[in-house]
């Protein structure tokens, strides 16, 4: 897989941007403001993983905004589109023709500066992470994870409702057990499959050797969960009917990054909360490298002007290698570090 | 920025399902420009329909008679009933000419967060049906989505004192394709429901 020319259109700032011709290794220069990040999220949006809702993504008047790629894939040139809409509605189109999903084997990781948010607030941006990393090993997960959501959203509009029967919450408890479980099994093996490879980059950025693991936090029995999930629901009946939204399942699981046992969100330094956030998307690199038999494509976004010169050797050594890579940056100085002299420079 | 009353015919077709503003002015500057005759024709029609298309009050499916025309026709089979969301998902059923029983139209599936509940749906004139003692069993044909999945419980739940053979209809692969091309999920739901042969 080799991307060779970026086009993104009505995309927040950019009305019509051409990245190209792509190199192995490309530098996104530009100013703060110019659209780096947004650059960096297209061509994300482009690979499948979409990270802000579509009216956020379309720029302002516009009704629609597309991100087109043209790539070399399996040694043949193809052309893949993505174009979202207002209506919240997708439509993709490989070689100008309508897909149902974006080529298997396009997928991509971003390390983005924000990452570290996710080791500082609540869970719902581990649960993000984790299930972007199960998504892309196992397209399935997304599927029960959309399904587990869009009953979740039914039954909390039921328990709002003045006039909910028991019968209807019944029907929407079975399907959302049936979700919830493939949803939590998912989430297991994506942090069984993660655990390792976190362990091995955790050490190898923060240069000791702590153990580093992940856990999954439930309040369900994860050897059964849709047993345990039934039990909870019928515990917390009332409670639901007084508060008015479904109280237990897997939209309110959390995952847990230690170091040597010790929880990094409550304990961990903000140089300890940097490194599990950029080891958790190592680990996600290579386990889609595992999946694919291929590199995936690495976006990396103002994150190696955060870094001092030691750890930003040891993190791009890892990724860097077969792969394509494109870095974005205020800073020109970094292309003469890095580069070899075979970067190409795409100024915005 | 136009009359008037071309205002007001954008506004109203754009009021159709499918149809936003833009197909709307399309469709409305086309009937203009269409022979007052032709343009008069679709105004009938529909006014026609409408006067005299109207629920059967057995099965809720569209008539322009008294009763529908399964309900009213002897050479159905009185003892199944096809549990259907829209009149319109009949048509594909009645095309496999496989199906020789009645039929009952929801008028749409349970969804919470549009404010439908059962209530609003025509349950409870089904179970009534049911209560008359004829029907042996009911085929509960609803979309394989969020919502016709939880109206199919729903109603399963609800028939089960009736003690009615109560069936959905299968998922799975379509016939004639090719297992490549199949979607991991439609493939699992095809797993789950393999068949001994």
């Amino acid at each position: 897989m080799y991307l060779k020319e970026i086009e993104i259109i009505n995309y927040r700032l950019h009305n019509s941007l051409k990245i190209g011709p792509l190199a192995q290794t490309n530098l996104l220069l530009g100013n703060n403001g110019q659209g780096k990040s947004s650059a960096l999220e297209a061509i994300h949006l482009l690979f499948g993983v979409r990270r802000a809702a579509n009216e956020e993504i379309i720029s302002f008047g516009q009704e629609q905004a597309v991100v087109r790629g043209r790539l070399l894939l399996d040694n043949q040139d193809r052309e893949i589109s993505v174009c979202v809409y207002k209506n919240k509605t997708k439509t993709i189109k490989v070689d100008k023709k309508e897909a149902k999903k974006t080529p298997e084997k396009l997928k991509t990781v971003l390390f983005n500066p924000d990452d570290t948010q996710a080791l500082k607030q609540g869970p719902g941006r581990r649960r993000e992470l984790i299930d972007e990393i199960m998504g892309q090993i196992d397209h399935k997960h997304t599927y029960w994870l959309n399904q587990y959501n869009a009953n979740l959203r039914q039954r909390n509009a039921l328990l709002k409702s003045p006039n909910a029967s028991h019968q209807s919450l019944e029907a929407f408890s079975q399907k959302l057990v049936e979700a919830a479980e493939k949803v939590i099994n998912g989430r297991l093996v994506a942090i069984k499959e993660a655990t390792p490879l976190y362990n091995k980059y955790h050490q190898k950025i923060s240069g000791n050797n702590k153990r580093a693991e992940l856990k999954y936090q439930t309040s369900l029995d994860t050897k059964d969960i849709k047993g345990s999930l039934v039990l909870r629901l019928k515990e917390t009946r009332q409670e639901e009917a007084a508060r008015r939204q479904t109280l237990a399942g897997p939209h309110l699981d959390d995952i847990i990054f230690f170091e040597e046992g010790i929880n990094i969100k409550k304990f961990g330094s903000q140089g300890e909360k940097k490194t599990a956030a950029l080891s958790i998307r190592l680990a996600q690199y290579e386990l889609i490298k595992k999946k694919l038999g291929a590199h995936p494509v690495v976006l990396l976004d103002d994150l190696v002007s955060e870094l001092d010169a030691g750890r930003r050797a040891r993190l791009l050594g890892a990724p860097r290698g077969a792969g394509q890579v494109i870095i974005s940056s205020t800073d020109e100085e970094i292309t003469a570090e890095e580069g070899d002299g075979k970067v190409a420079i795409h100024r915005l | 920025m136009f009359p008037k009353t071309v205002e007001s015919l954008v506004n109203e077709l754009a009021k159709l399902p499918g149809i936003g503003p833009k197909t709307a002015q399309r469709l409305a500057f086309f009937l203009l420009k269409t022979p007052a005759a032709e343009a008069k024709k679709l105004a009938e029609a529909i006014n026609a329909a409408k006067d005299t298309v109207v629920f059967c009050p057995i099965c809720f499916n569209l008539t322009d008679q008294k009763t529908c025309q399964f309900c009213s026709n002897p050479e159905r089979d009185k003892n199944r009933i096809c549990i259907v969301e829209d009149a319109k998902d009949i048509i594909p059923i009645e095309r496999t000419q496989d199906y020789k029983g009645l039929y009952h139209v929801l008028q749409g599936a349970i969804s919470p967060i549009d404010g439908i509940g059962p209530e609003e749906l025509r349950i409870k004139e089904l179970i009534d049906r049911l209560k008359k003692g004829e029907i042996k069993e009911i085929i509960v044909a609803t979309n394989p989505n969020i919502e016709g999945e939880a109206t199919a419980l729903y109603i399963a739940k609800l028939v089960k004192p009736l003690e009615i053979k109560t069936t959905r209809i299968a998922s799975g692969l379509p016939v004639g394709g090719d297992l490549e091309y199949a979607d991991e999920i439609t493939l699992s739901r095809a797993l789950e429901g393999r068949q001994e042969i």
